[in-house]
């Protein structure tokens, strides 16, 4: 086997391994249902993509008193898959009940990894933490901490989210 | 043209005229030389031919242009700056895409980032393999586009907001995609980078996570061991990066994945003997793999140190018993590989084993009582003396007499210096006479007796230190057991401190004189120096106490410097009277 079928070879592995991250991303994209879930920024930098804001959402904190949960809390432990069943409440999509297993596909859910069992409360974290920025542009975001800022968020039939848009004031965030 | 587009139109002139530079200096380093000393090589003899030159004439010009010697040295020069200038030209891509610039969309800037990518590596391998004489350019720019590669990974990640605590994932699949790269091109800079981006990718996946991490070692162990073998900064790296590894996992009690490590590089360096008789080993193998065995060694030997701590943190009342098994194991290959370096790390390990083993004895035992520090550190005293006197009864091995002992002394010398300030550890006057110290003394006490027993009976010891390093291992051992009889040992063992370091001042300064070391003999010097500055300035003691303090030590050397002088005096005397 000469150094081209290896060149050949390789530029195959390296084309189909992005496009398989690329597609992954994007058929949740694609396929999935928008949701709008409330946030509160901060403001800090990636090695390797810059400037980021972290977004930490009302679901990633739920409270088992009130939200009805199919398994016992105490039988969780850090690093389960938990899918979280939502529904919409006004605008923005809240939580409406905590599952083991996945959820008919019929309804919209997300799907979380468990980092924190406090009972009564689940700490959950849903891949869709961070937002990132324009250098130096965060700021600007991190001053509308509260109830303004809300996430565009897409979640396929799996559950797997992406986070697209960033909203203030209902008006979506653009970077120009 | 909006000034966002001539923004654009700008940089990329720029980031244009940079490539071309790079390219072009690049190409005049190493076709400018490499062209004319070719063209020499073949012009010369043809010159000879005709007569035009001597023979004689022919062999200085090549001698001057140093065409044999030469050569290798500018290529190394020519391949380091590349290399260089391929890691910059990846690194402003990175950032490039790290900006997060709006004015290209990102669909654009992820098709032109690939097509970057692609021609780049292509470019170098055309120059490489089809090409061939612009070798070591076309290696570097293949360099450059497996950083590209990163860049357009780090942009799909940007792109879909992909949570930085699942930043992991990024490094990773660089990590993988390139290293098949180094594989089948031969590129050391791209396997370094590969390896270098598995130990991030191990990294940020344990501290974001907190998960023991199995498939890094394994990875490192099946598909970059192997390969890493027979160079020296590759091997190294990456049994360093393996023990980076081991200790981060301390901080998560993961001992698994500490013993997955320890457990590896073990079998690595047990390889030769699986092969080779036993007995052969040094013979049969060559110099260059014996380098990486025993670094396999020393990293192993460092892994189960690190799992020794880890197994501590997680089960603090079970004695690690199955440590004294595995600790023998490792001597014996030190042994076996006569390797210095292993057995400094087992050393150290056989001491940190020991407190830890020691701690969780006493809590499973003792009543809810802390750990008394003084206790420990007679107890470590104890086996200072008993490492260093293990070192005295080596003779073939001179080297591993000189480790054991340094670490020995060192291990008195620095614990008697802590325990000779006043009030410092001595605020638990009482005396802590929990039978469980009183057996640890008595049998580190035995095993002492027993090894100076055997070092006399053989004549292991100096003659002229003999004196003082018996003296020092009594008192040490009279002190620990004061405890035990009377209510304030505090002064017995602050006195037994204070005369230990100053005797092993005088032990030193006296083996210096035996072998003629200076550097011995200075550091005796330098230990009597500190001992007397920190006396002087001791905030513990009162003015008076350290005045008798001096006054007494001062009449002492005193009269041992009259006594030497009485003897120097008679040695002379006898030798005139001859």
């Amino acid at each position: 086997m000469n150094k081209r079928f290896f060149l050949v070879l390789l530029f195959i592995i390296w084309l189909l391994a992005l496009f398989g991250f690329f597609a992954f991303k994007q058929f949740t994209v694609s396929t999935g249902t928008k949701i709008l879930l409330e946030t509160a920024p901060v403001d800090p930098r990636d090695i390797l993509r810059g400037d980021y804001v972290v977004l930490n959402y009302k679901i990633s904190r739920l409270d088992t008193n009130k939200i009805p949960c199919d398994t016992n809390i105490q039988s969780f432990s850090r690093g389960d898959k938990i899918y979280v069943v939502l529904k919409k409440d006004g605008n923005a999509w809240s939580a409406q009940e905590i599952k083991k297993r996945m959820p008919d596909r019929n309804s919209v859910f997300i799907k979380g990894t468990l980092w924190g069992v406090y009972p009564p409360n689940l700490h959950l974290s849903y891949g869709i933490e961070s937002y990132f920025v324009p250098e130096g542009q965060g700021r600007n975001i991190e001053t509308y901490r509260g109830n303004n800022l809300a996430a565009e968020v897409i979640t396929d039939k799996f559950g797997n989210a992406v986070l697209n848009k960033l909203f203030i004031d209902n008006k979506e965030i653009k970077f120009r | 043209m909006s000034h966002g587009l001539s923004v654009l139109f700008f940089y990329l002139l720029i980031f244009g005229l940079i490539l071309f530079l790079f390219i072009r200096g690049i190409s005049a380093l190493i076709c400018g030389n490499r062209d004319k000393i070719a063209w020499l090589k073949r012009e010369v003899p043809k010159w000879e031919e005709k007569n035009l030159i001597s023979a004689k004439q022919a062999e200085d010009l090549f001698q001057f242009y140093k065409i044999k010697s030469g050569e290798v040295k500018k290529t190394n020069l020519i391949t380091t700056l590349s290399v260089i200038g391929a890691a910059l030209l990846g690194i402003g891509v990175i950032l490039f895409v790290a900006a997060n610039w709006q004015e290209i969309p990102p669909n654009i800037k992820t098709i032109l980032l690939l097509a970057v990518t692609f021609g780049t590596f292509y470019i170098g391998y055309y120059l490489t393999y089809e090409k061939k004489s612009y070798a070591v350019l076309g290696k570097s720019l293949m360099f450059s586009a497996t950083l590209f590669l990163g860049a357009a990974i780090a942009l799909l990640g940007q792109i879909y907001h992909v949570s930085v605590t699942d930043g992991w994932i990024i490094f990773f699949i660089w990590a993988a995609l390139i290293l098949p790269a180094a594989y089948f091109f031969e590129s050391p800079p791209i396997f370094m980078l590969s390896s270098s981006l598995f130990l991030l990718w191990n990294y940020f996946y344990t501290i974001g996570d907190k998960y023991s991490n199995y498939y890094y070692p394994l990875i490192v162990f099946i598909l970059i061991l192997p390969f890493a073998k027979n160079d020296k900064l590759k091997s190294i790296f990456n049994i360093t990066a393996l023990v980076f590894a081991a200790a981060l996992s301390v901080f998560y009690k993961q001992d698994w994945v500490i013993l997955v490590i320890a457990a590896g590089l073990l079998i690595y360096h047990l390889l030769p003997y699986m092969n080779f008789p036993a007995g052969k080993l040094k013979e049969t193998k060559p110099p260059v793999y014996e380098h990486f065995y025993n670094s396999c060694l020393i990293g192993s030997s460092l892994a189960f140190a690190a799992w020794s701590i880890s197994f501590f943190l997680s089960y603090d009342k079970l004695p690690n018993y199955f440590f004294i098994i595995i600790l023998g194991i490792l001597f014996y290959l030190t042994y076996k590989a006569k390797s210095k370096e292993a057995l400094f790390v087992n050393i150290c390990s056989l001491i940190v084993w020991f407190n830890l083993f020691f701690a969780a004895l006493y809590n499973n035992f003792s009543s809810p009582q802390s750990l008394s520090v003084p206790d420990m550190l007679l107890i470590n005293i104890l086996l200072g003396i008993i490492i260093y006197l293990a070192g005295l009864n080596h003779i073939k091995e001179k080297i591993f007499k000189n480790i054991y002992t340094a670490c020995g002394f060192a291990i008195v010398l620095i614990i008697s210096y802590i325990l000779s300030f006043k009030n410092l550890f001595w605020q638990l006057k009482n005396l802590n006479s929990d039978y469980i110290y009183l057996c640890a003394f008595i049998v580190l006490s035995l095993i002492i007796v027993y090894l100076i027993f055997i070092n006399l009976v053989n004549k292991k010891f100096l003659a002229k230190t003999l004196f003082y390093e018996i003296l020092i291992m009594a008192l040490i051992i009279l002190a620990s057991f004061t405890g035990f009889f009377t209510h304030n040992r505090d002064i017995y063992i602050l006195l037994v401190m204070n005369i230990t370091l100053l005797l092993c001042g005088f032990i030193i300064i006296l083996q210096g004189f035996e072998k003629q070391n200076a550097g011995l003999f200075n550091s005796g010097i330098l230990i009597l120096v500190i001992f007397a500055f920190t006396r002087y300035f001791d905030l513990f003691w009162s003015y008076l106490d350290r005045s008798l303090f001096f006054i007494i030590i001062g009449i002492f050397i005193l009269i041992y410097a009259t006594l030497m002088e009485k003897q120097r005096r008679k040695i002379i005397g006898d030798m005139k009277n001859e």
